[in-house]
């Protein structure tokens, strides 16, 4: 579909700071198509990127050492742990592409990831009426993937005029009390996670990351001629630098003011 | 969709008009339409000097973070405070009520780079 070489880069274990000036960095200087598997130091809340943060109970993230770290894209809260997360970068390249039918690509190759897995997901998402919450997971959209109506990924974005920049996050074990608790919110949102959403082993439970992240890299692969397994450019790794010293700090307020 | 004629329009989806020495600018119905409900505006600063081209702010759609580029080079003089209360207006009056900022704009010789509506619609098309 995109033809080229579409560069795998798989991550150890970050901190959420590191992984978001790393996908930032990819999206702001990044030159060829990418796709990032990676993974959590530790348990780390997401706000999307102009996310309000008065609906979250910083006392109760505090309490837990849950650091707070915003996304480029948009799109609410996730409480990152035993999951597969991912981002994939598309530079502009020429051809315009709607965020729709990009979405619908990335949606397409996400189901068929699954599907080599053994998890069937639902053929398309009818919209619920328009929910308030400050939880990813309490709302599934047109372009992410639900099993029987619940979710089990989720998928945001961000566009400028070099490329698309996806993220996505498929979480393995959903700790909903845990998750809900992170807001004021909490019984609501606990109700909403319940209803609205699912971990994918308790939809098949004998699925490993493993095997997902190399069907994830098989499927984005077809969009490709070719798949190498990279490194990060020179360029790259500057800008993460620079990101990490600046608005990614731990200690910056970009994280939690909005 | 609607392309007003007497506005000119950039490949990244601004439309401009021209008012006493200032540019107004918004995006276009096309563009609208494409990014779907906006539920977010991040407006330019008011007094902030801009190139033609350079990212003025963002707008957020269906979790999508887009982009927004100076269509004139300048000085932002004015900006659409109404979109921090009601992003939707971007949808609803896109020529009208959602515009988004006001350029001074200091190069007449840049409205020349600008397409016409025919020329707008071709690329869209």
């Amino acid at each position: 579909m995109f033809g080229g070489t579409l560069r795998v880069l798989e991550d150890p274990p970050l901190s959420g700071y590191e992984n978001m000036a790393r996908d930032e960095a990819l999206f702001l200087v990044g030159e060829v198509p990418t796709l990032r598997l990676f993974s959590w130091r530790q348990l780390t809340l997401s706000l999307g990127r102009y996310q309000k943060s008065a609906e979250l109970n910083f006392a109760f993230l505090e309490e837990m050492e849950i650091p707070i770290v915003r996304r480029p894209t948009g799109g609410r809260a996730i409480l990152h742990g035993d999951e597969v997360t991912f981002s994939f970068f598309l530079p502009q390249g020429g051809a315009f592409h709607s965020h729709r039918f990009l979405y619908g690509v990335v949606r397409e190759v996400l189901r068929k990831a699954l599907a080599d897995n053994g998890v069937e997901v639902d053929n398309s998402i009818s919209m619920a009426p328009s929910v308030h919450s400050p939880a990813c997971f309490s709302l599934v959209m047109p372009h992410e993937l639900a099993v029987s109506g619940k979710k089990v990924a989720g998928v945001a974005q961000a566009r400028s005029a070099r490329g698309n920049l996806f993220e996505g996050s498929l979480p393995f074990v959903l700790d909903r009390a845990l998750f809900a608790s992170c807001f004021w919110e909490k019984e609501k949102i606990y109700q909403e996670l319940l209803e609205g959403a699912l971990g994918l082993h308790e939809v098949q439970s004998a699925l490993t990351k493993e095997k997902l992240v190399a069907a994830m890299i098989a499927r984005f692969g077809e969009l490709f001629d070719r798949v190498c397994f990279g490194e990060w450019s020179e360029k790259e790794r500057k800008k993460t630098e620079e990101l990490l010293l600046g608005k990614y700090a731990p200690s910056s307020p970009y994280h939690w003011e909005r | 969709m609607h392309l007003p004629e007497d506005l000119l329009y950039t490949p990244e989806h601004f439309w401009v008009r021209k008012e006493n020495g200032t540019a107004l600018c918004g995006i276009t119905d096309y563009a609208q339409g494409e990014l779907g409900d906006v539920v977010f505006v991040e407006l330019p600063q008011v007094g902030a000097k801009v190139k033609k081209g350079e990212r003025i702010g963002d707008v957020e759609s269906v979790k999508t973070v887009s982009n927004l580029y100076a269509p004139l080079s300048g000085e932002i003089v004015a900006v659409n405070e109404e979109l921090k209360e009601k992003p939707e207006l971007l949808n609803q009056d896109p020529y009208g009520k959602g515009w988004i900022c006001r350029i001074r704009y200091e190069d007449e010789n840049e409205w020349s780079g600008l397409l016409d509506a025919v020329t707008y619609r071709e690329r869209i098309a």
